[in-house]
Order: structure tokens, then C-alpha cells, then sequence
């Protein structure tokens, strides 16, 4: 499961280029969907040939992956000093849940389509997985002190929140 | 059959390849690509997703073991615990084990661990094993303590042999915690030979038996 440091857009300079042209395409995603449009045209911005969009190598897919990582990422950086202010463990979910929430806010009119794509049978198990990897991110932030069977049904629940919305 | 399954062996020389940077193939480890670090420690230390995929295994395993060794005694308590001497005895090694259970749950916390979903059965079983090898008589109880500890030393030996490739200096404590419960399981092992386990009847049996067992659940805990 990735628990990574923060890896911020700017730290990824020359020598990660699929990176870039990820993260540009993400820019793109309001004109051309979660598709490898996007990521031609982010290809042909930065300079490079447009048959780079294969940096990423499902697609539309990859591109929601790297969303959720970069979306994961963000959430982490954003609630770094703040999470002392919160006295218990629900209260540091309900905030990790509801700043994690705002980084979709720039994709909300394509975000129907990508969960469309997730849900796609093809796409299930990696969705699943960025679904488990997602769940298990946010309650470590969130100081779980479980160590048996509950770690489980914690990560469930928050799993199935939003596998609902 | 035995060189289809992953024995110990053969997944620790997979571990060694992977850490020291050959291209191993291990099926229990998934392929890691840009996302490959783990903040563990409460952010003091940073793993790759290798090292910490070895930490994550060698910890649920070790929790689980501790939670079977605990409701062993538990187990053998219930039948032998009338008289004492014995009581106490058990109840001193119990004492140690919950110890050692606890110590375990704090790795868990610190290393972001996944538990094992196996831990009730663990629970369950090592209660039944306690019992039944309790009804067998004391001598068959000590040894299965004797089976036991020494495939839990051998473990504990195995797993700082492969931490050691780890030089992390924060991950000292992790060793010097895993060295002094090896250290403890292993004067069980000696009390428990010094109580008589050698003199069980049909002893060689039920050695090997628990203690391939014990492999069993260990390679069982490390997958599941």
C-alpha cells in the first residue's frame, strides 16, 4: 500500500518527465475528459512528441490513478499543521475526509465520467486497490491505535463511505 | 511439493536480492512503481515499499505468534492449573508472553502494520493446543512449550538475520525488542526441558508435529 511522503508537482523537475506530463494532462481534464487526449495534448505542450501520452500506459485509468495520488498528496500537505488542533481520532477523519474531498472540486464535472471508468469490470481491481490504499491513508492521518481485527472493519467502513458517494 | 510452496528459506534469499537491488520476483510482493515510500515511526524514518512490505510480514507474523503463546499458557493453565507450583510457573510465562504481546501491538502502531486476519483463529488454536496437549499430561505440555519456542527462536533468528541487511539506525529498537523476546522464548524452551519435556511419551512425535505446525502458521500468517 503507498503511504508516501508528500512529493509535490514542483520537486518533480527534469528527471521525472512522465510525472509532468501527468500532471499537465490533469490541467487538460476539463476540455478533454479523462482520456488520452488529455494526455497527447499535455504531451505536445511541454515539447515532447503526442505519442508520449503512452507514459501512461491505461489511459484514462492512469490518469485518475495519478489524480488520487496527487489528490492524496495535497490532502496530506494541506492537513500537516492542523491536525493537532483535533482532539480525537473521528474528529481528524471527518477533516482529512472533507479537505480530501475539496481536491476533486477542479474535476467535478468530469468526476461522473471517471467513476464511470472505475467502475468499468476491466478497471474494478485497480480501483479497488486505489479505493483500499485511499481508506488505509486517511486513517493513519487520522492516529488509528488499532491493532486487531477492527483495523479491518475501520477501513471497510471509510472504504464503503466512499465507494457509495 | 516442498519446492512449490515458498519456504522460509527461499523467500528470505528473494528478501536479500530484492533489498540489495537485484530484479527478484516475489508473487507476495506487489510491483512497486513512482509511489514506493512509507513514512513509518511517526514520520522519523522512510522506507521503500520493499523494506517496509519485509517489516510489515515479519510483524503481523510475530503478532499473531504472540497472541497463539498467550492463550497456549491460557490453555494449559486451564487443565494443569491445579497444582501451584505449576501454576505459577505458568502463569509467570504467560506473564511474559502478554509482555511480549504487547510489545508487538506498539510495533504494529509504529510501522503501519497490516494485522493478520488470522488472529482469532490464532487465538483459538493456540487455546485448543494448550488443552489438548495439557490432557496429555504435564511432560506433554512441556513439550509442547519445548516445540514451540524453539521454532519461535528459530523464527526470531531468521527474521534479525534478514533485518540486519536493514541499517537503519532507527531500527534498532525493533531489533533490540525482537533479540530480548527471542532471548525470553528461549529460556522457556529450557524450562521447559528442565520440567521434564524429554521424558513425554511418544516425545519425537509430538516435537515434530507442533513444531511443523508452527511453520505452517507462521508461513500462513506472512500471506494472510
Amino acid at each position: 500500500m503507498s503511504l508516501s511522503n508528500s512529493s509535490t508537482s514542483e520537486a518533480n523537475g527534469k528527471d521525472r518527465p512522465d510525472l509532468q506530463i501527468l500532471d499537465h494532462a490533469l490541467t487538460k481534464v476539463k476540455q478533454f475528459g479523462w482520456t488520452e487526449k488529455a494526455l497527447s495534448s499535455a504531451a505536445s505542450d511541454l515539447g515532447l512528441s503526442t505519442m508520449a501520452h503512452a507514459v501512461a500506459p491505461q489511459g484514462g485509468l492512469s490518469l485518475i490513478q495519478h489524480f488520487m495520488d496527487r489528490a492524496l498528496d495535497e490532502t496530506r500537505i494541506e492537513v500537516d499543521d492542523q491536525l493537532h488542533e483535533f482532539d480525537s481520532s473521528m474528529d481528524k477523519l471527518r477533516f482529512l475526509c472533507r479537505i480530501r474531498l475539496k481536491q476533486t472540486r477542479p474535476y467535478v464535472e468530469r468526476w461522473p465520467e471517471a467513476a464511470a471508468i472505475l467502475a468499468q469490470p476491466q478497471n474494478i481491481p485497480a480501483a479497488l486497490h486505489a479505493l483500499s490504499e485511499l481508506s488505509s491513508a486517511l486513517w493513519y492521518l487520522a492516529d488509528d491505535q488499532s491493532v486487531r481485527l477492527d483495523w479491518y472493519a475501520k477501513r471497510s467502513a471509510l472504504a464503503a463511505l466512499y465507494a457509495d458517494q | 511439493m516442498a519446492l512449490l510452496l515458498r519456504t522460509a528459506s527461499t523467500q528470505r534469499n528473494t528478501w536479500i536480492r530484492s533489498i540489495s537491488g537485484y530484479a527478484a520476483r516475489n508473487p507476495y510482493l506487489k510491483d512497486f512503481k513512482h509511489k514506493d515510500k512509507v513514512d513509518v515511526l511517526g514520520g522519523k524514518l522512510t522506507l521503500s515499499s520493499r523494506e517496509h512490505a519485509m517489516i510489515d510480514q515479519f510483524i503481523r507474523v510475530n503478532q499473531a505468534g504472540e497472541t497463539a503463546a498467550v492463550t497456549i499458557y491460557k490453555g494449559q493453565m486451564a487443565v494443569l492449573g491445579g497444582k501451584a507450583d505449576l501454576r505459577e510457573l505458568l502463569v509467570h510465562m504467560r506473564d511474559q508472553e502478554v509482555e511480549h504481546l504487547r510489545i508487538m501491538d506498539q510495533h504494529i502502531r509504529d510501522f503501519k502494520v497490516r494485522p493478520t486476519l488470522l488472529l482469532p483463529v490464532a487465538a483459538a488454536g493456540g487455546y485448543v493446543l494448550g488443552v489438548v496437549s495439557a490432557l496429555l499430561g504435564m511432560k506433554s505440555a512441556m513439550t509442547c512449550t519445548e516445540a514451540v519456542e524453539t521454532r519461535i527462536g528459530q523464527h526470531y533468528n531468521d527474521q534479525l538475520r534478514d533485518l540486519h541487511f536493514l541499517k537503519y539506525p532507527e531500527l534498532d529498537e525493533l531489533k533490540q525488542s525482537i533479540a530480548k523476546c527471542r532471548d525470553e522464548e528461549l529460556e522457556h524452551l529450557d524450562t521447559a526441558v528442565d520440567h521434564g519435556a524429554r521424558l513425554a511419551p511418544l516425545y519425537q512425535l509430538q516435537f515434530e508435529f507442533i513444531k511443523n505446525g508452527c511453520g505452517v502458521a507462521i508461513w500462513l500468517c506472512e500471506r494472510i
